[in-house]
């Protein structure tokens, strides 16, 4: 899912009227009002904390709000201009929401600096399995932790290559939590006030009816 | 009245959307651009493989998976093609299963095509966003003294236009500053970021009035102010570790129409972009028969060829406003550039820079006006009546004709 800003021309009655007056395609018009509502996003997400931030885990960041305000883009035409953020996972953060996996039984959860940005199929070492017990919250499934493989001595893999859990004194740690589903709380503070980007778009139009007039 | 914040903030569930204009024809042809570019690269190692890359670069680029989403999908492509590195190379950037190498070749084609199209758009809006600046969106893993490489860019062009760049939040300049293509500043030669592998930096639009008051304004910085038109290809080359000629031969071969080598340069010839050339030279670039598109089942097409062909074959109907020809008069008008020498596309663009007014019908104007009045009284134009442009000296008859009008 993406985010989209969308606006026509009843955004600045007298830009729009002068603007009608002026020009017959009002295209380049708009692009320019779209530029500065790219340009307001991008400087929101730049001097507002996001980019650049640092994860909870301490671990180093993929870079997540860069790629982000780096996606920013628009399209525009006769009638108006569609901003979006065409970045996977820029509407669950703005809106929140709560997220199930679909092809698999669990989601996984980085627990550990080495999981950050890393799904749990492509982690570099062995990882086991360890269900989740009573006392744990409902939406857990399980864990896993780094694992080793040993040869089965007992039960019907007996014989057989089989994966374990490290122990702590192995160096064993937890790598993710698994999970059937995860909740996400709206931030609509990663973009700029509804009044700031239209703003933005007006001055943005201003600018280009001034270059037109002059 | 206000616009209603649901309103203003609207879903498109599950579309993606690509960055585009839809005013001009070449910017909706990124998506072929970008096809073009991963072709080319495929071409020099690992071909299968090297697809599935550009598959998974396009499919972060259209928002449809994340960067680890498709890492973890490359995980299991190269899981089950069995691919092995070659040995000693195994955990190196070398080795397609590292992450660190996904993600450099990952980013570095989504960044870049991300940043050609905010270029793209600012082009288009350079009266109220004339200048860029360049700041750290992320950690880099080789930190770089950008600051030092921009006070040194400057020193070799100019200071007019540009901020002095005293530290990374001081780096702004106008658009087309010289020093965006300096190679001391830029080791990958397109005018939008990346400007080195890995970087972590990237650019934002910057208002005419903030420019003002930063007093890039001021000096000698009409050209700078100029819109400009690259393709995403335009200075795409590389330097295979191929020294047998006839592997240099079947890697030509194999992209056909694409590539040709220029001593141990394997240059993307870019047959629909923008990359400049001497008139024999694109015109062979133009007519080569292109290999088949992975995305659509069907030969590349050759734009500018067709163009070209159909001004030749109708002349009357392609200036046409209201034929279906005016999608093609932008591919001719980037054909004649990439040939024409400073002077005379300065010539051309002249009577298409008015600000405000439709450039599209300015250029259809002077094709109908200027153009072909004087291709008809050119031997050349004879010649090309009635036939089909697909041999080079046909093309660089024509071309030269156009040249001599200019």
């Amino acid at each position: 899912m993406q985010i989209h800003v969308q606006f026509r021309d009843q955004a600045s009655d007298r830009l729009h009227q002068v603007a009608a007056g002026l020009l017959g395609d009002r295209t380049e018009l708009h692009a320019t009002m779209a530029m500065g509502v790219e340009a307001a996003i991008i400087d929101h997400l730049r001097t507002g904390g996001y980019i650049g931030r640092t994860n909870a885990l301490g671990a180093p960041s993929t870079g997540y709000w860069g790629h982000l305000a780096n996606s920013v883009a628009s399209t525009a035409d006769q009638a108006g201009a569609l901003v979006s953020i065409p970045h996977r996972g820029a509407a669950l953060h703005y809106y929140g929401g709560i997220v199930k996996p679909t092809q698999k039984k669990a989601l996984s959860i980085p627990a550990d600096p080495s999981a950050h940005g890393v799904y749990a199929r492509a982690y570099p070492q062995i990882l086991a399995f360890i269900p989740r017990g009573a006392r744990h919250d409902q939406h857990i499934v399980g864990f896993l932790v780094l694992g080793k493989k040993v040869t089965a001595t007992r039960g019907r893999n007996k014989g057989q290559p089989v994966t374990r859990p490290m122990s702590r004194e192995e160096g064993g740690k937890l790598i993710y939590v698994l999970r059937d589903q995860t909740t996400h709380q709206p931030d609509p503070g990663m973009l700029p006030a509804e009044e700031r980007l239209r703003d933005a778009a007006a001055q943005a139009g201003r600018a280009y009816l001034d270059n037109l007039l002059n | 009245m206000p616009v209603p914040h649901q309103a203003t903030l609207d879903w498109l569930h599950g579309k993606a959307s690509v960055p585009s204009d839809l005013r001009t024809a070449d910017w909706q042809r990124v998506p072929v651009e970008l096809r073009e570019r991963s072709f080319f690269l495929a071409g020099v190692s690992e071909a299968e493989i090297l697809q599935q890359f550009r598959d998974e670069a396009q499919s972060v680029a259209a928002g449809q998976t994340s960067y680890s989403e498709s890492r973890a999908r490359l995980h299991d492509y190269l899981q089950a093609a069995g691919y092995r590195p070659e040995p000693g190379q195994e955990g190196t950037i070398k080795d397609l299963r590292t992450a660190r190498r996904q993600t450099v070749a990952l980013q570095t084609n989504v960044e870049a095509a991300r940043a050609f199209g905010q270029w793209k758009r600012q082009q288009g809006a350079l009266a109220a966003f004339p200048a860029v600046r360049y700041f750290r969106a992320r950690q880099a893993m080789v930190p770089r003294d950008w600051p030092a490489r921009w006070r040194a860019a400057l020193a070799a062009t100019t200071t007019a236009g540009a901020a002095p760049g005293h530290t990374e939040g001081d780096l702004v300049a106008l658009a087309n500053h010289p020093l965006w293509t300096h190679p001391g500043f830029n080791q990958l030669g397109s005018p939008w970021p990346p400007f080195a592998f890995g970087s972590g930096m990237m650019t934002s639009p910057v208002s005419r009035a903030e420019a003002a008051d930063l007093g890039l304004l001021r000096g000698d910085i009409a050209a700078m102010l100029q819109p400009q038109d690259r393709s995403f290809n335009e200075t795409l080359q590389t330097h295979p570790a191929v020294t047998s000629q006839p592997l240099r031969a079947a890697l030509a071969d194999h992209l056909q129409g694409f590539a040709e080598w220029h001593g141990d340069t394997l240059l993307f010839t870019d047959p629909n972009g923008t990359r400049p050339g001497a008139a024999d030279q694109v015109g062979r670039w133009i007519t080569a028969p292109l290999p088949v598109d992975p995305g659509t089942g069907q030969p590349f097409p050759s734009h500018q060829r067709d163009a070209l062909q159909a001004l030749a074959d109708d002349p009357g109907g392609f200036v046409n406003p209201r034929s279906r020809h005016r999608d093609q008069w932008q591919d001719l008008r980037r054909l004649i550039q990439r040939v024409a020498g400073p002077e005379q596309s300065r010539s051309l663009l002249r009577g298409l820079a008015q600000a405000g007014d439709d450039p599209d019908s300015l250029l259809g104007e002077w094709l109908a006006d200027t153009l072909l009045p004087s291709l008809r009284r050119a031997p050349a134009w004879d010649a090309a009546r009635g036939r089909t442009l697909d041999s080079a000296p046909a093309v660089e008859a024509l071309l030269q004709a156009i040249l001599s009008i200019l």
